[in-house]
């Protein structure tokens, strides 16, 4: 009976297809470029290799195999899995917060994370009497002390259990932590450039070991963001009316903003503070194909990764040998890229 | 598909204000129960009972059980709300905001079936919507986005609407259009309507049976000829409210008076 109608706003599967190529282009390309070229060829049919019954010479030799496998890919894996938290955490931040300004470290798990940082690297112990290394453990702490301060604060508000409030609490928790960072820092000189480097972000000390440590966390909390994303574009018509639609608008915002907050914090204690992915990518893929959280995150996962490759591509060869930190280059490309899509889309932004 | 709703004493207090004081009205099933009373009467606040979006004493009874404490989706499959104001988020197509009446039905974890888009498809097409499917749900006129709304409620399939100054933005003939079209949906559907209304002729044209609040009190409830009197209105309103007959058709007024027209 529907038969060439308009379809109203569905994940096309084209719209997959095209991010997940965008990706794996993404990923080639990040594996490639580096101080010894890859041929993209070589790559892809190591990649295939590793596939089981595949037995393919890829002619990269075993030095450049090491370089694949031991230096670039799990820096590019890195970027994929930290790209993609960032930018589903993102999304589900402005979805339950109906602002399109919010971003994962609205409700301090930034400050939180570059507090505990500080602390870690100005008076924690040498990394190596330690069985895990202090610094991630303490941002993860911290990122997630602060979400939960805020959401504490916001809560003790008597009249009116509101967003607003929980924002209001998130942006006095965020200053109040940023204070005390600040202090510290200022306090610790000899740290400072250690710490300002990690606040910037980098993902220049990637290794399997990272990936593997946050791998766990951003799976799972992608699975519930993806899984749930429906209940978005619910909330989207506030609070009220979408109680009277079946669901508890508090309790959906809770079990979201845990689950951006765990992955964010797990992805943040070992990249630092990369800003405005959160941000960015989310509203790219709403100007880009729908405002429906039912496209945009699976979108923005998918793209969200892809643009932290790339970023990080430039992060390393722009100024070789030396690095720009990858915050710095997200906001740099990123800022004119999101102006110029802003400029041509149909001006769908929520 | 039709059931009753019933208030039995119902009470509401927001911070230390008593904004509801015992209230105690049915509504048959089927029936278009129109709510009338000036601003602050407690209008508002009665129908986010119903809806389950304030807490309150009493008891909000659906063919005669209490559903108070019926779980958030249970109630939704069976009170379908659109407030004041309802918030039409910039960007979400008129179809994905009809989907959202589906949500009672979709479990936490579930993504829409085939049956629910094809719900979506019957409520558009019962409001002449189906041609701005694709269209911003943000960018339509106030009664294009009432008629979305209405095709949400449908999507709802909830026998019981409750519908909060569902007209007030519109003009007048938007308006009757819109008042229209919702008594179609009474009489086809069978659908039990509660609604505040500003417009008194409005009201005593369209609704079946009338309540009447004042300071959170029902000052009177029944026909429209017995509670929309020039005496109760005058006591509630002002004294120069008139009731006239026009056609065999009510309609209310407030005249100027010499007193007012010498300041």
């Amino acid at each position: 009976m529907n038969a060439g109608r308009p379809s109203g706003t569905r994940l096309h599967w084209w719209w997959v297809v095209g991010a997940a190529l965008v990706l794996f282009s993404a990923v080639i390309v990040g594996v490639m470029v580096g101080p010894i070229a890859l041929a993209p060829l070589d790559i892809v049919a190591s990649l295939f290799n590793r596939l089981p019954l595949v037995d393919l010479e890829s002619g990269l030799g075993e030095r450049n195999e090491a370089i694949l496998w031991e230096i670039r890919m799990p820096r590019v894996m890195l970027a994929v899995l930290v790209g993609s938290m960032l930018s589903a955490a993102g999304a589900s931040y402005q979805g339950v917060f109906r602002n399109p300004l919010a971003d994962p470290y609205l409700l301090g798990a930034g400050a939180g994370a570059g507090l505990g940082a500080t602390i870690a690297i100005a008076y924690g112990p040498a990394a190596s009497g330690w069985i895990v290394d202090p610094l991630p453990l303490a941002a993860f702490i911290g990122a997630i002390g602060g979400v939960a301060l805020a959401y504490i604060l916001g809560y003790s508000v008597r009249s009116g259990r509101t967003a607003v409030t929980l924002i209001l609490a998130g942006v006095a928790v965020a200053a109040f932590l940023t204070a005390f960072q600040t202090f510290l820092q200022q306090r610790e000189s000899d740290t400072l450039r250690e710490v300002y480097g990690w606040i910037l972000g980098s993902l220049s000390t990637a290794g399997w070991g990272e990936v593997s440590l946050v791998a766990p966390y951003v799976v799972v909390c992608l699975a519930v963001v993806l899984v749930g994303r429906r209940l978005l574009d619910v909330l989207a018509v506030g609070d009220t009316e979408a109680g009277t639609l079946g669901i508890r608008p508090g309790r959906v915002r809770l079990v979201f903003v845990i689950f951006a907050t765990l992955g964010t914090a797990a992805v943040v204690s070992v990249s630092g503070l990369i800003g405005f992915v959160g941000i960015i990518v989310p509203h790219t893929v709403r100007l880009l194909t729908s405002a429906s959280y039912r496209v945009v995150v699976p979108i923005s996962i998918l793209l969200g990764g892809a643009f932290l490759v790339l970023a990080d591509i430039i992060a390393r060869v722009a100024v070789t040998p030396a690095e720009i930190p990858i915050g710095v280059v997200t906001a740099i490309i990123g800022a004119p890229f999101f102006a110029v899509v802003l400029r041509t889309s149909k001006g769908v932004v929520s | 598909m039709t059931s009753a709703l019933g208030f039995k004493d119902i009470g509401v207090v927001l911070g230390r204000n008593p904004i509801l004081d015992g209230v105690s009205v049915d509504v048959e099933a089927g029936e278009w129960l129109g709510i009338v009373g000036p601003n602050g009467a407690g209008k508002s606040t009665l129908l986010r009972t119903v809806a389950g979006a304030v807490s309150y004493s009493g008891s909000v009874l659906v063919d005669g059980k209490a559903i108070d404490g019926k779980p958030h989706r249970e109630r939704a499959k069976l009170i379908a709300y659109v407030p004041q104001r309802p918030l039409y988020p910039q960007g979400m197509a008129v179809f994905d905001y009809v989907l959202l009446g589906r949500t009672p039905y979709l479990g936490p974890l579930a993504a829409e079936s085939r049956d629910d888009i094809s719900d979506v498809w019957e409520a558009l097409d019962a409001l002449r919507l189906v041609d701005f499917a694709d269209r911003d749900v943000a960018s339509l006129s106030g009664g294009e986005t009432q008629r979305v709304s209405l095709a949400r409620v449908l999507a709802q399939r909830a026998p019981i609407v409750v519908l909060d100054e569902a007209t007030a933005s519109l003009d007048v003939a938007a308006q009757h259009e819109a008042l229209e079209l919702i008594d179609r949906l009474r009489t086809e559907r069978g659908i039990t309507i509660v609604s505040a209304i500003h417009d008194l002729t409005a009201a005593a044209q369209f609704c079946g049976r009338i309540a009447l609040l004042d300071h959170g009190d029902v000052i009177g409830f029944g026909l429209p000829e017995e509670v929309l009197t020039e005496e109760l209105l005058g006591q509630v309103f002002e004294p120069s409210i008139r009731v006239i007959d026009v056609d065999g058709s009510t309609v209310i007024v407030s005249l100027r008076t010499e007193e007012t027209l010498r300041e």
